[in-house]
């Protein structure tokens, strides 16, 4: 049975691994361009601008914790999807190892 | 299968991975615009006074020679009616002080005489 700390260090190896061939440049590219062409990047922009002008004293940190999770929400279904299948084809090719 | 869920989660969470640089971006640029904006023109309420005063004091001189412009001259860098010298709202107890050109005849005037020359400049009020 595979414990937390197990999947920790094995998600550590893969990030490693990720970062390493290179593929985290090119998948991280490829999400970026997803977001843009699918105009998530202007939508949250617009919203972390508004929600910034609106607050007194805005704070990085904590507008982050805010933001984040909308962020995350927002990100469209099908770019979702096609991110991680190429995350996926990535850990197939590393797993088999 | 826990083997299963695992990869799941992993992959979900890669995924996380790649937003986060994306999205603290994002907001650190919007905030970092904000900021800029914030010491040029003050905070939200006050960039809306200021684009209302604008606007409005633009059509009035436009419409009946009547200089609006001049309230507002101190507290925004590049008014409708005149180029003013330091944006400093703190300098209005200093009308003598401080400088305006009136685009119209290219003359200095002081801030305090700035309402009554752009009156005359402009041609002044309708007279019946």
């Amino acid at each position: 049975m595979t414990n937390q700390s197990d999947i920790n260090t094995l998600k550590l190896k893969i990030q490693n691994e990720l970062i390493q061939s290179g593929q985290y440049d090119e998948i991280s590219k490829f999400l970026k361009f997803k977001l843009i062409e699918n105009g998530w990047f202007d939508n949250f922009k617009n919203l972390a601008s508004n929600t910034i002008s609106e607050k007194e004293n805005p704070n990085f940190s904590s507008l982050i914790r805010d933001l984040e999770p909308k962020a995350l929400e927002m990100v469209p279904d099908n770019v979702k999807e096609e991110t991680l299948v190429k995350i996926r084809q990535f850990l197939d090719s590393v797993i088999d190892k | 299968m826990s083997g299963v869920t695992t990869y799941q989660s992993i992959s979900v969470s890669l995924l996380e991975d790649l937003l986060e640089p994306i999205i603290n971006e994002i907001v650190l640029e919007s905030l970092n615009n904000e900021q800029i904006l914030r010491i040029k023109y003050g905070n939200l309420s006050n960039r809306w006074d200021i684009y209302n005063n604008n606007t409005t004091s633009f059509n009035t001189t436009e419409n009946n020679g009547t200089g609006n412009g001049s309230t507002n001259g101190n507290t925004l860098a590049g008014s409708a009616n005149g180029t003013p010298g330091p944006s400093n709202s703190n300098s209005s107890s200093n009308n003598n002080i401080e400088y305006f050109q009136c685009l119209n005849c290219d003359r200095r005037i002081a801030g305090s005489r700035f309402a009554a020359h752009i009156d005359k400049c402009l041609g002044g009020r309708t007279r019946k």
